[in-house]
């Protein structure tokens, strides 16, 4: 499979003064933040700091205030859902969309189905037989990968939340898209399938050469795996560096401040807080 | 200018009225997500009980307009509060059906109650004139119209600025979430809404009846003028829903002015609300629409398949016995055929309800295009029989493109009204354009096949021509289910997100399943013509779609795709044919009372375990509580009184 096609080498998705309004609540404020391909890129940050909001305005789903959003090269900032996931990005969701009254093959199946019919009437009706090769050994390839082959012919309503969680991976992964938004993919899982998962990504990133952005809890998956972090706080970039930065970071350090559970799992209070 | 003065005091008399359903629309809505298509039902309902107090019991009227204002509206509020509340977690499917269920419910009751003839309901209300203006009279009961109108308004907005439960409920609107943080109970602001809705919905049935008559589906119907009040409104803003009411009565009587007197104009002033619903319907961005209650996704009914020798064996023994139906039901065989018919219908229907997850209230709209265009097609033309027939089909999936057109941006409920919207405009001006049914009392007429051994003129031949279209029916909507396209669509059910977000262009899906049930609601149409020699446009109202609706709905609930179709056929059809009591009211009313309570039961609105544990606890705590008494009995507590003294120490 053709990792990298198209657009320019190393552009993977790169947004400039992102700004998310939702009435009077500023939920993003003025965002610069880039995601090259070949790269595991890290969004993290309080609840409520704006991350999903900045997934929403990535992939489509919402309208930003302002701001720019442009992937391998290309503004896409007017473009819908559809038009932006043709162009390779994927992504998953914190509150899972599957489409839970079909087997797992099917999820995976489709989301192979849907790039390549995207708005043309006729492939929307049918496949070609070459269409449903790709489809079939893209599933195959998928399952196989995420370790779900086993469950292929279950109904995804009936998984638990972990299973869940790769059957939505392997949905982007057999969709061929470039560029891939996590959103809080670990949740839910043990730490033995976290810690797949976490290969998993990695695998991704220097194997095939996507572009990730990844919105996580799980610290301790976050600084083993990302090659670069940016850190939001009520909507505002506070800090931008390495994992090993970001854990000395003062700044992230105020933010986390009362949550040192996650200060403690990613080893930031070992500098001593009080 | 001065011969508009009478129309416009009459249509502020009404737009005031208007304006007063669609703030108890607005209001409840807001408070609780349900939009409720009963409302007008309700507003009938009040109106046929002071309709009963006042004129057959002759009560003194203030005291009939008490009862039904003041204790039957709060009563309705309290009941659709409970029923809102097992519905706001459901989809957003689920909730428009339980409402339309109840609307069928409460208008086949008044009907079987009180007769589908119109009675003139006297006005209460002191006639005399108030004053004059420019020389025209007005009543004293257009200026009570008025000032009621005006005065609830007002006083609805000083009780949501001024009292605790209105700043409440305001914040309801704004924030249901943060609401209980606060301390405040949200159920108990969502009962308040709802009695303030629903005595609204009474207090406009009794004013609006004397100038309606009163008629149940006119009443209810009332709704629709709320509907535009309400989509004015951006189904948010009080003073907005209030002055759109207030512009759609003189809008409407106003064109009634101009129109009325021009031939194939005339119905236009009653659809004004309709076409300022559609119109914001199409104009309107969809975020600036509020999101309602309910859920598109989770919880449909999937994966429970019957095993393959089990299902090849019912398939087998059903086809059996719809061959051999001509030979078993004898004088009863156009019930039968009238059946096939149906299936059909309600095929297409479920391929948008259950299959899509989208929702047609205008269904019965395409049929009678089909039947039209057919008639047309075969009669006016002289096309070949078959060939007008897939002609017909391709005529309303054209029609059904145009439907899709607003569908391809709302979604749940806003789709819902547009559909809701459309029908009501086919069936009260298009479906009179010479394009369709013209203006004959009759309606239309078609012919039968006649080719090979197949005899026009034979009942048993065309049942089998349906026969054999219905099976090649089944067969290409199970084929359409598993193909691309099937997938697709079952997948928009699930999640529109995930496709979307995966590349699929949901607007051309949308497009292409509207086109294609609108296809076979256009065969299903014509082959009705057919089958009962002449059709007219009073077989397609936007009644019947609502009545399909909830009958599919009903039998969806016990039964799989293609066997809900015959199911639900079987229920409208074949069933009233052999209980002579089941009438088109006692049809309407079962169908409406089980579409509500299967919209409960479905999705886990009303979970049948915790109902039963509850029921079972409220036993026990019956059961202790004879215990109890028993204990109190002089003998039992002397003997109480004894056990505790001769523990003392």
């Amino acid at each position: 499979m053709s990792a990298l096609t198209g657009g320019e080498p190393g552009a993977g998705l790169d947004v400039s003064g992102l700004t998310v309004r939702y009435g009077g609540q500023l939920a993003v404020d003025n965002l610069d933040l880039s995601a090259p391909m070949g790269q595991l890129t890290g969004l993290i940050g309080p609840n409520g700091a704006g991350k999903t909001t900045t997934f929403n305005a990535c992939s489509g789903l919402l309208r930003p205030t302002s701001g720019r959003v442009v992937l391998f090269g290309d503004d896409v900032t007017r473009k819908g859902p559809a038009a932006r996931a043709r162009r390779g990005l994927g992504r998953t969701f914190q509150r899972m969309e599957l489409f839970t009254s079909m087997t797992v093959s099917e999820n995976v199946a489709l989301a192979r189905e849907a790039r390549q019919a995207g708005s043309n009437p006729l492939w929307q009706q049918v496949a070609s037989p070459r269409q449903w090769a790709t489809v079939r050994a893209a599933t195959a390839e998928a399952l196989d990968v995420c370790g779900i082959a086993g469950i292929a012919e279950r109904i995804v309503g009936t998984l638990s939340t972990g299973q869940r969680r790769l059957v939505e991976l392997a949905r982007v992964y057999a969709g061929d898209f470039r560029m891939l938004l996590l959103d809080e993919p670990s949740s839910g899982l043990d730490k033995a399938e976290s810690e797949r998962f976490g290969a998993i990504l990695r695998s991704l990133v220097t194997g095939r050469g996507l572009g990730i952005l990844l919105v996580e809890h799980d610290m301790e998956l976050v600084m083993t795996v990302c090659d670069d972090l940016y850190v939001l706080d009520f909507g505002e970039l506070i800090f931008h560096g390495t994992p090993a930065e970001t854990k000395a970071s003062p700044v992230v350090r105020a933010a986390y401040l009362g949550s040192e559970e996650v200060m403690e799992a990613a080893g930031l209070a070992e500098h001593g807080v009080g | 200018m001065r011969e508009l003065v009478p129309f416009i005091v009459i249509g502020l008399a009404s737009g005031s009225l208007y304006g007063l359903a669609g703030l108890g629309l607005v209001l409840t809505y807001r408070t609780s997500g349900i939009f409720n298509f009963a409302h007008g039902a309700i507003a009938a309902a009040a109106a046929y009980l002071f309709f009963t107090l006042h004129v057959s019991m002759h009560w003194w009227w203030p005291a009939a307009a008490v009862v039904s204002i003041g204790v039957f509206g709060p009563l309705a509020g309290l009941v659709m509060e409970r029923m809102a509340r097992s519905l706001v977690s459901t989809r957003t499917a689920t909730i428009i059906v339980a409402t339309v269920g109840l609307l069928l419910f409460i208008q086949g009751f008044l009907y079987w109650r009180y007769g589908s003839a119109q009675k003139t309901f006297p006005e209460f209300l002191p006639t005399g004139t108030a004053f004059e203006i420019t020389g025209v009279t007005v009543a004293w009961a257009q200026v009570i119209n008025v000032a009621v109108g005006v005065g609830s308004f007002v006083g609805l907005y000083a009780f949501l600025r001024r009292t605790r439960v209105g700043v409440a409920m305001r914040a309801v609107v704004a924030a249901p979430d943060l609401l209980a943080l606060t301390g405040a109970r949200p159920a108990r602001v969502r009962i308040a809404s709802w009695v303030v809705g629903c005595t609204f919905a009474a207090l406009t049935g009794i004013l609006i009846a004397p100038t309606l008559t009163l008629n149940a589906s006119l009443l209810s119907a009332l709704v629709v003028q709320a509907f535009g009040a309400v989509a004015i409104g951006l189904f948010s803003s009080l003073p907005l829903t209030y002055l759109g009411g207030v512009v759609i009565g003189v809008g409407a009587s106003v064109a009634t002015r101009y129109l009325s007197a021009r031939h194939g104009l005339s119905g236009i002033p009653g659809v004004v609300p309709f076409l300022v619903l559609i119109a914001m319907m199409l104009v309107t961005p969809a975020r600036k629409l509020p999101r309602g209650a309910g859920r598109f996704e989770g919880a449909r009914e999937s994966g429970r398949r019957l095993p393959r020798p089990v299902l090849a064996g019912a398939v087998l023994l059903a086809g059996a016995f719809l061959i051999a139906v001509p030979h078993l039901v004898g004088p009863r065989l156009p019930v039968y055929s009238t059946a096939l018919v149906f299936v059909i219908m309600f095929l297409s229907l479920s391929l948008l309800t259950r299959i899509s997850g989208q929702i047609s209230l205008a269904h019965a709209a395409f049929a009678g295009v089909g039947a039209a265009t057919f008639s047309h097609f075969t009669v006016d033309f002289g096309y070949p029989w078959l060939i007008g027939l897939l002609a017909t089909g391709l005529v309303t999936g054209l029609v059904g493109v145009v439907l899709a057109l607003p569908a391809i941006r709302l979604s749940g409920l806003y789709l819902a009204l547009a559909t809701f919207g459309f029908g009501l405009l086919m069936e009260t001006v298009v479906f009179q354009s010479w394009l369709l049914f013209g203006s004959q009392v009759n309606g239309v007429s078609a012919r039968r096949p006649e080719f090979g051994p197949i005899h026009a003129g034979s009942s048993v031949d065309y049942y089998y021509v349906l026969l054999a279209i219905v099976t090649v029916t089944c067969a290409a909507m199970v084929l359409l289910r598993r193909a691309r396209l099937g997938r697709f669509l079952r997948g928009m059910a699930d999640s529109p997100t995930a496709l979307t977000t995966t590349g699929l262009g949901l607007s051309i899906t949308r497009v292409i399943v509207f086109a294609v049930s609108a296809f076979f609601a256009g065969l299903a149409g014509a082959l009705f013509i057919g089958q009962v020699g002449q059709v007219s446009p009073i077989t397609f109202t936007s009644y019947s779609s609502l009545l399909y609706l909830a009958a599919l709905t009903v039998a969806g609930a016990v039964s799989g795709f293609v066997s809900s179709a015959f199911l639900a056929a079987g229920l409208l059809v074949v069933f009233p044919a052999y209980l002579s009591g089941v009438t088109v009211e006692v049809q309407s009313m079962l169908f409406g009372g089980t579409a509500v309570l299967a919209a409960l039961v479905s999705d886990g609105a009303v979970d049948w375990k915790t109902l039963a544990a509850r029921v079972a606890g409220r036993l026990d705590g019956a059961i202790a509580r004879t215990d109890v008494r028993r204990r109190r009995t002089p003998v039992a507590a002397r003997n109480a009184v004894a056990a505790a003294a001769a523990r003392q120490p």
